[in-house]
């Protein structure tokens, strides 16, 4: 095992009283990879995200680095890790760079630049320097989830964690997000992304994470775990996975299972 | 490269920074402006009372007081000074509890007697002046400030000792915080119910807040305790902004968020019941402070907690010189004219939040 590499083993989590995902052990995941998260609603995907980031107290391993990142105090975990929560508060009265600064100062900066270029650089990177100054509570959907994916990078953390990062996105977005994450990857660094557009995530992933009911339903390549058998076993749909033109793996939906109409 | 590399140049990156550099001075600039106006509040209301003093013998017997007509000196020294002094210590300590509570409880409508602090107050308040139980080794004078002081920080040590063992989150906490109040509220009640009729006038009075209780060995007691909490709550400020991110946000950044807010509940207590111990009830200072601050300097909480603390100093220096002059030779208290002030301004807060 690599020191880059991130291993996840025999992970489990939850809330008082219920367990969300249960024993999840995945192959282990190299650096310059990003893996995506699929899978039914309430599959656990978000709580394996909060459990490997810390944010969920979870038992198991989770090796980074060298070092198991349950066991570290919530600044050494920190150092190691950015996290997108799903949720981002809307009546926050701090604008974007504010927001920036916060991380920066809290989370400590790898960089000797000034924090205060750091923050607008990351802010230029994520296109979003029109509304640096604006407060949260007057942003757009959107326009927040993309201040908080700059939040999320601004440390330069080796290890991404983002928990449907286009959920509020449109198209155009869309892509430019998941370009940046592929851009910021490729410096030797890993992302894990919570998606729920199947298409989107076997363009975009090295690798395809399906959960369903807290378990690992599959694993690996897209070819390989984006399957017609598994999409009937995981969504309870009849799909079809084609490639396109340009050789993109796509799902087309015929229907659900057990419903004899064609399409939607 | 993608298109986000290609939206802004240079010139838009010194810009923004350059903005930013223009907010944080008008911050700055503010600050000045707030601190003006509390020292002529400050001088307005150490010249306000019945006995009609000028400005020149009140300046002079607080700058050389063994210079003064002793008469003048005496009424500056030992009525009129404690009590300008205590507006300032307690609308400064309210406000900064009320800032921090507002956002470890990430609630606006919070204040630092959201958590039932007032009602332990007022209970241990109640002991003292009804049955004349207090803890041991307090003295006589210190009575009821001592049980005011103590059952508030006490109630709160009982909720985070509560927050630790189970590990609650803000909403649990505050509907622990709103089962005190309830609990304490019903045991003033009883010891009420059982007070003789002198014992009940008391207590009333001391609900209602007054300054004119500061003496000056109570004041550097609360002077005291603001001068050792401010420093740990501005060593908290970016902790504390970050947490205006979200919770979740703020851990993975690296917040400790259990330990930030406990430590931030222990400094809340500390600055309302040593507020509560030296005047009583005093409302909407610890709320209007705060959201005054908000609309003046952000969310920024190296610029909201010392602002919020800056408001609410000013606004009870104005409503103590206000509670001497509202009718003439009585002294309203001031819990009484700090709502009657406080109510309006929050009614207005309310409805510029409402327009787009």
């Amino acid at each position: 095992m690599s020191a880059d590499e991130l291993v996840i083993s025999s992970l489990s989590a939850g809330y008082p009283g219920r367990d969300v995902i249960r024993a999840i052990t995945l192959a282990p995941i190299r650096s310059g990879q990003v893996t995506a998260l699929v899978g039914p609603n309430a599959a656990g995907k978000s709580t394996l995200l909060r459990a490997i980031s810390g944010v969920l107290p979870a038992t198991g391993d989770v090796l980074f680095k060298g070092r198991n990142l349950l066991r570290l105090s919530p600044r050494s975990r920190a150092a190691l890790l950015g996290f997108m929560p799903q949720n981002v508060p809307q009546g926050a009265g701090l604008s974007v760079l504010e927001g920036m600064l916060s991380a920066l100062h809290v989370g400590g900066s790898t960089s000797a630049d000034p924090i205060i270029d750091q923050a607008v650089r990351v802010l230029e990177q994520v296109g979003i320097m029109d509304i640096a100054l604006r407060p949260f509570s007057g942003l757009s959907g959107g326009q927040r989830q993309l201040a908080s994916l700059a939040q999320s990078i601004v440390r330069s953390p080796p290890l991404l964690l983002l928990d449907e990062p286009t959920s509020a996105l449109d198209l155009g977005h869309q892509l430019d997000v998941m370009n940046l994450v592929r851009a910021y990857v490729a410096k030797d660094r890993i992302a894990i992304v919570v998606l729920h557009d199947l298409s989107f995530a076997a363009r975009w992933a090295d690798n395809i994470v399906v959960m369903a009911e807290g378990k690992l339903q599959a694993a690996g390549p897209p070819e390989s775990a984006i399957t017609p058998a598994i999409l009937q076993s995981v969504y309870g749909v009849r799909a079809r996975v084609e490639r396109c033109s340009r050789g993109c793996l796509q799902v087309i939906v015929d229907g659900r299972v057990g419903d004899s109409s064609e399409g939607a | 490269m993608t298109r986000f590399e290609t939206t802004e140049g240079p010139g838009e990156t010194t810009r923004i920074i350059a903005s930013y550099r223009t907010l944080l001075h008008r911050r700055m600039v503010l600050f000045a402006v707030l601190v003006t106006a509390l020292c002529v509040a400050f001088l307005f209301d150490v010249c306000t009372g019945p006995a009609a003093l000028p400005l020149k013998d009140t300046v002079s017997a607080i700058l050389y007081p063994a210079a003064s007509p002793r008469p003048v000196a005496t009424i500056i020294w030992d009525v009129r000074l404690p009590q300008s002094v205590a507006a300032v210590l307690v609308g400064l300590g309210l406000a900064l509890a009320g800032a921090e509570m507002q956002t470890v409880l990430n609630n606006p409508l919070a204040s630092p007697f959201t958590l039932g602090v007032s009602s332990a107050a007022v209970f241990g308040a109640a002991l003292a002046i009804v049955l004349g139980v207090g803890f041991p080794g307090i003295p006589q004078n210190w009575l009821v400030a001592g049980n005011a002081f103590l059952f508030a920080f006490g109630s709160m040590l009982l909720l985070q000792s509560l927050v630790r063992l189970r590990g609650l989150g803000a909403d649990a906490l505050i509907l622990m915080g709103i089962a005190l109040f309830f609990t304490f509220n019903a045991l003033v009640a009883l010891l009420q119910f059982v007070a003789s009729q002198e014992a009940l006038q008391q207590l009333v009075f001391w609900t209602l807040g007054s300054l004119s209780r500061a003496d000056w060995p109570k004041l550097a007691f609360v002077a005291l305790v603001v001068s050792i909490v401010i420093p740990f709550s501005y060593l908290a400020a970016w902790k504390m902004t970050a947490l205006r991110l979200g919770e979740e946000r703020a851990q993975s950044m690296g917040v400790d968020v259990g330990r930030l807010r406990l430590a931030s509940l222990v400094r809340i207590s500390l600055l309302t019941a040593s507020a509560m111990a030296l005047v009583g009830t005093v409302g909407f200072v610890g709320l209007a402070g705060p959201h005054i601050a908000r609309l003046l300097v952000g969310e920024d909480h190296r610029f909201f907690l010392p602002g919020s603390a800056l408001c609410g100093a000013l606004i009870l220096t104005i409503a103590s010189a206000i509670s001497k002059l509202a009718v003439p030779g009585v002294l309203i208290p001031i819990g009484i004219v700090s709502a009657a002030i406080g109510l309006p301004v929050f009614l207005v807060l309310i409805l510029q939040r409402g327009r787009p």
